[in-house]
């Protein structure tokens, strides 16, 4: 049995355009599990970024309970945390990945990721550039870490957002659409890196309309006019049996979302 | 009209920069336009009250005896002169008010009808009334309505404040043989020594009063030593022929008659004037070299933010010139958009000046004593405008040139990249001072963004510095000492002229308690140099507490020494041999050195006992130490003073006046008035100093957070707060105060002195030998950094507008 880490209950999102009201999530209820990699489509205009974000706290709900199982506090509602709580939380306990990467365009790679760091205070400063400078070793980053943002590729870039959203080893890493600017060779780099996190027992939360990317998660969800109305367990991607055969190769996978994607008119 | 949109556009979307650019422009107008319109109308009322008055240009007061009827002959057969008015005066001394008390001499006349008497209110006169062009004219009212009764007095409008006085007080004056005791009925507008500034003071008695003490003095005059009680005053009427310029009528008519060196003392209408208005004078000078100082900045300003500006909307400049706006049409929207605010500023610094110019007046009235007029400066108004418009126009047209240096395509593809890394410095960062070291680094690696802010800044340091050393200077006692007002600890005078002391009784009964350090006997006359009417300081021991800074001091006889004023107006120099005249007599002394004195505004000179001796009419008769005005020691243990004092007061009683003085309560008039408007500059400047910096700190941030929102954004979502996200904005603005500290100290050690001297040598002190000592900078840099870290916290309120939702893209 897994245990429930984060949960949205009866969670919507409203927004006001030109004096009309937008719902954009209308009552969602889920689980994140710990360790899953769960992955969250929908069609464009779903409201996918919008229940990550309301999921993470980097926006608040108009209305439900986001409630996160913290290690140090127990259960806590996160739509209701203070600001200083809720920086709190982002900095030790949520690492996130942008579509558009988003890192300070006037810091290096290093930086980037070791602020993040020092904003850590279980660390200590020595300790935090060591683990950075792993981090962006790993990521294939280590040549390039003292340059600033605008002169490295997309893909190195979205790499040292990873790495940054890792450097606190945050108990959940959420991701909105991180491939989604990047070409086919830094795609795979990434998921490929985002796979690694997870078998290593990182609980990520990942928002994608690329199938190739979905298929990376175990856990799948479908988001339609701002409701969860369907749900896909797979076995962890790359699995394998005590023989090291994949429990499921990649095509079968891809067929059995597809098959999930078109129950649900996608 | 695609202007008039873009316009409209950009306002609406930096309309906190164009807020700022708008108060800049306000408080320049209002300084301006509030010290113009006191200037101009005090200049103006006091115009207007000698019209009024019709006293001739000049007032010459003789002692008793002292106008012979060759002189009035002289004087009316002059070409120069139209007429004379002779009047009768008596002369009073130690005059006693509500626990105030004055030294100076009041010359008390007979209330003559053209004299203004303020109503009740004091916002206009009970016999005189509003007439055409500002000019006041008699009301037809019964006299008894303001004709003084016997015990009542009139009295001038500037010793309301020396007095803290009101109609209906008691005012006590000593006269020759007796001291009388008068009501006062209320104040009269009498512009020759009217002011608070000029210690000596024409009042007003009823023709009954007047005859009974004019009487019973004159029968009571027994030796010369008697003749200060009463005397004379001759208003002088110029004649078609006489210099327009009152001073040089006065110096050419002392040649041929000698009418200022036989006078106890003389003033112009043009000195009444000077020193009636010198305040406001000072006090404006200072403000509009401080306004003007504020439009530089506010160039400075509104140049880097053109360029910025620019610089963050390149892709929107790029889509426009695509679309097929020309470079003028760009440039043209820039020119039109800060006119625009420019002219909204103008307009409400306009409506806000006055107020403040009917403030600022009713303060300067106590002073001046003169009731304001309330002229609007609008000519003056509409010069400012189309100077402003046109420096800010020129400007602005030159910094938008760069619009020209780009390309539709390389603007929209180019984008932000270009303007956000033009450095490649790399403060470190580290987690111990995190919000210290990323402020250093956004600073660092977009120093272009801070320029205007660094400049703005080094600039107020500066100001805030030179202002600060002006203060350590007034406040110390050496420098008291070099501007010829030292600070004495004991200071005694006669009380009548048969006391049995000596000021050698007194010196004794000093060092008994302890040593004597300088002493400061002196007394003040007037006498003419080369024909011009000057102060003349006598001193008992001139090498003593000496403010002499060029040359040196009197030592002989036919030695005096002068003050830059004097020389400048003069055209002489050390070395130089002038001519002193005083009564009938006229000697020839040599220049020996240039010293300071703020007595008469440092139009003064000094000689030494001998020295004023040879000017008497018998030489031989030399003046001795105890004929001096007054006596001032300084102590080398001031801590007995009291025990002193106490000790002369059981001896000699009433026949001496001696008091001690501690360091907070020294000054004479002339000295608080100083201090008064020294002050007043030193606060202003302080506040507009930390004015100027909140806006151009939160121009600065408004413009920085559009730059740096996506980064505020990423921030929140890595996990700084909000607080610590402002704190870092702080402390960025910080740094740029440190910077701009270590610039503006070194600018104030170049530059404050000579700038203080300047504005200080309209208070006769044009020397000063600042301290310049690590706290008299360290103070106001402290001050200002630590302003700086509250404006850069407050003003980023803003970024909790910002929440990681600004990167979601749904």
């Amino acid at each position: 049995m897994k245990d429930k880490i984060l949960s949205a209950k009866d969670v919507q999102k409203t927004f006001a355009n030109n004096g009309e009201q937008v719902h954009v999530l209308t009552n969602v209820n889920m689980d994140i599990f710990e360790g899953d990699f769960t992955v969250i489509m929908g069609s464009s205009g779903s409201g996918k970024s919008t229940l990550l974000y309301a999921l993470s706290g980097m926006d608040k709900a108009t209305a439900g309970q986001v409630i996160y199982k913290s290690v140090d506090s127990g259960e806590i509602d996160i739509t209701t945390q203070k600001e200083k709580k809720m920086a709190d939380i982002r900095t030790k306990d949520f690492g996130f990945i942008f579509q558009q990467m988003h890192l300070v365009s006037n810091l290096t790679l290093m930086e980037n990721v070791s602020v993040t760091g020092f904003l850590d205070k279980r660390k200590s400063s020595a300790d935090t550039k060591k683990k950075a400078s792993e981090l962006l070793d790993r990521m294939g980053l280590n040549e390039v870490k003292n340059n600033l943002p605008s002169r490295v590729s997309g893909g190195e870039q979205q790499r040292c957002a990873i790495a940054r959203a890792v450097i606190n080893s945050p108990r959940i890493l959420f991701a909105d659409e991180p491939t989604g600017a990047l070409n086919r060779k830094n795609t795979r780099e990434v998921l490929d890196l985002l796979t690694e996190l997870n078998q290593n027992g990182q609980s990520i939360v990942m928002v994608t309309h690329d199938i190739k990317a979905a298929l990376r998660g175990n856990r799948l969800l479908y988001l339609e006019d701002g409701d969860i109305v369907g749900e896909l367990e797979l076995s962890n991607y790359g699995e394998k049996d005590k023989e090291g055969n994949k429990l499921q190769s990649t095509k079968a996978r891809e067929a059995q979302v597809n098959a999930w994607l078109e129950s649900l008119d996608w | 009209m695609e202007i008039w949109t873009l316009v409209k556009a950009e306002i609406r979307n930096r309309k906190g920069v164009f807020i700022g650019f708008g108060i800049l422009t306000t408080l320049i107008v209002v300084s301006i336009l509030t010290m113009l319109g006191v200037s101009n109308n005090c200049n103006a009322s006091i115009d207007r009250a000698f019209e009024t008055i019709d006293k001739g240009v000049m007032l010459a007061s003789y002692g008793y005896d002292k106008f012979s009827p060759e002189l009035e002959k002289k004087l009316e057969e002059n070409e120069m002169v139209d007429h004379i008015d002779i009047n009768d005066m008596v002369v009073g001394i130690n005059v006693k008010c509500n626990d105030y008390e004055d030294g100076n001499g009041y010359y008390c006349l007979k209330y003559f009808d053209s004299l203004p008497v303020y109503n009740k209110e004091e916002n206009g006169f009970i016999n005189f009334r509003e007439g055409k062009n500002n000019t006041l004219v008699k009301k037809e009212i019964d006299k008894s309505d303001y004709e003084l009764k016997k015990g009542e007095i009139y009295i001038p409008y500037g010793c309301k404040n020396e007095f803290k006085c009101k109609a209906g007080d008691k005012i006590k004056i000593d006269f020759h043989m007796e001291s009388r005791e008068f009501t006062i009925r209320g104040f009269v507008q009498e512009p020759y020594m009217g002011s608070s500034i000029i210690g000596i003071k024409t009042v007003f008695l009823s023709d009954e009063d007047y005859d009974y003490l004019y009487d019973c003095i004159k029968s009571n005059i027994k030796t010369e030593d008697d003749y200060w009680s009463l005397g004379n005053i001759v208003y002088i009427y110029p004649s078609e022929k006489a210099d327009k310029s009152s001073d040089k009528f006065l110096r050419k008519l002392n040649l041929e008659t000698k009418v200022n060196d036989i006078a106890e003392n003389v003033m112009t209408r043009e000195t009444a004037q000077h020193y009636t208005g010198i305040f406001i004078n000072i006090i404006m000078a200072v403000i509009i070299g401080f306004a003007i100082l504020l439009t530089a900045i506010f160039l400075i300003v509104a140049g880097h933010n053109i360029s910025t500006e620019m610089e963050i909307d390149y892709t929107n400049l790029g889509i426009l010139k695509a679309e097929g706006f020309t470079n003028t049409a760009i440039r043209k929207v820039y020119l039109i958009e800060y006119l625009l605010v420019q002219l909204a500023g103008i307009i409400v610094g306009f409506i806000l000046s006055i107020p403040c110019e009917r403030w600022l007046s009713k303060i300067f009235f106590g002073m001046t004593a003169v009731l304001p007029l309330k002229k609007i400066p609008v000519l003056e108004g509409i010069m400012i405008t189309v100077i402003l418009f046109a420096v800010t126009g020129i400007y602005i047209f030159i910094f938008s040139g760069k619009v020209t240096k780009t390309t539709p395509v390389k603007a929209i593809t180019k984008g932000k990249n270009d303007y956000y890394f033009i450095s490649r410095l790399n403060a470190p960062i580290t987690k111990k001072g995190l919000g210290f070291t990323l402020g250093l680094r956004q600073i660092t690696s977009a120093p272009k963004r801070y320029i205007s802010i660094f400049i703005v800044s080094t600039i107020l340091i500066y100001m805030v510095v030179s202002v600060e050393l002006m203060s350590n200077y007034i406040e110390s006692r050496n420098a008291l000492t070099s501007m010829g007002e030292p600070f004495l600890d004991i200071e005694f005078s006669y009380q009548n002229s048969d006391a049995s002391w000596s000021v050698e009784d007194i010196e004794n009964i000093i060092k008994k308690h302890t040593e004597i350090d300088g002493r400061c006997y002196k007394s003040h006359n007037y006498v003419s140099i080369n024909g011009e009417n000057v102060m003349c300081v006598t001193k008992a021991y001139p090498e003593e507490l000496s403010s002499t800074y060029k040359g040196h001091e009197v030592r002989y006889d036919n030695e005096i020494v002068i003050t830059e004023q004097v020389a400048n107006l003069m055209d002489i120099k050390i070395g130089d041999t002038v001519k002193l005249g005083r009564g009938k007599v006229t000697e020839e002394y040599i220049v020996s050195g240039i010293f300071q004195t703020m007595n008469d505004t440092g139009k003064a000179i000094s000689v030494s006992l001998d020295g004023l001796s040879r000017l008497k009419e018998d030489p031989s008769k030399k003046y001795n130490i105890n004929q001096l005005g007054m006596y001032g020691v300084v102590l080398k243990d001031s801590s007995v003073a009291e025990e002193i004092v106490n000790e002369v007061k059981d001896k000699y009683g009433d026949e001496i006046n001696i008091q001690s003085n501690n360091y907070e309560k020294v000054m004479d008039n002339i000295t608080d008035s100083f201090y008064m408007a020294a002050d007043a500059s030193k606060y202003f400047i302080y506040i507009l100093t930390f004015i100027f910096a909140f806006v151009t700190v939160a121009m600065v941030f408004s413009k920085t957070f559009v730059q740096e929102r996506t980064d505020i954004g990423i921030n929140r979502a890595i996990g700084f707060s909000v607080g610590r996200i402002r704190r870092q904005f702080a402390m960025r603005f910080m740094i740029i105060g440190l910077i701009s500290a270590v610039f503006g100290m070194v600018l104030s050690r170049l530059y404050s002195g000579q700038m203080l001297e300047l504005v200080f040598s309209m208070f006769g002190v044009p020397h000063m030998e600042l301290d310049y000592t690590f706290i008299s900078f360290i103070r106001p840099v402290i001050i200002f950094t630590v302003f700086y870290l509250i404006f850069g916290f407050v003003a980023s309120r803003k970024v909790k507008k910002v929440s990681a939702r600004e990167l979601i893209k749904e």
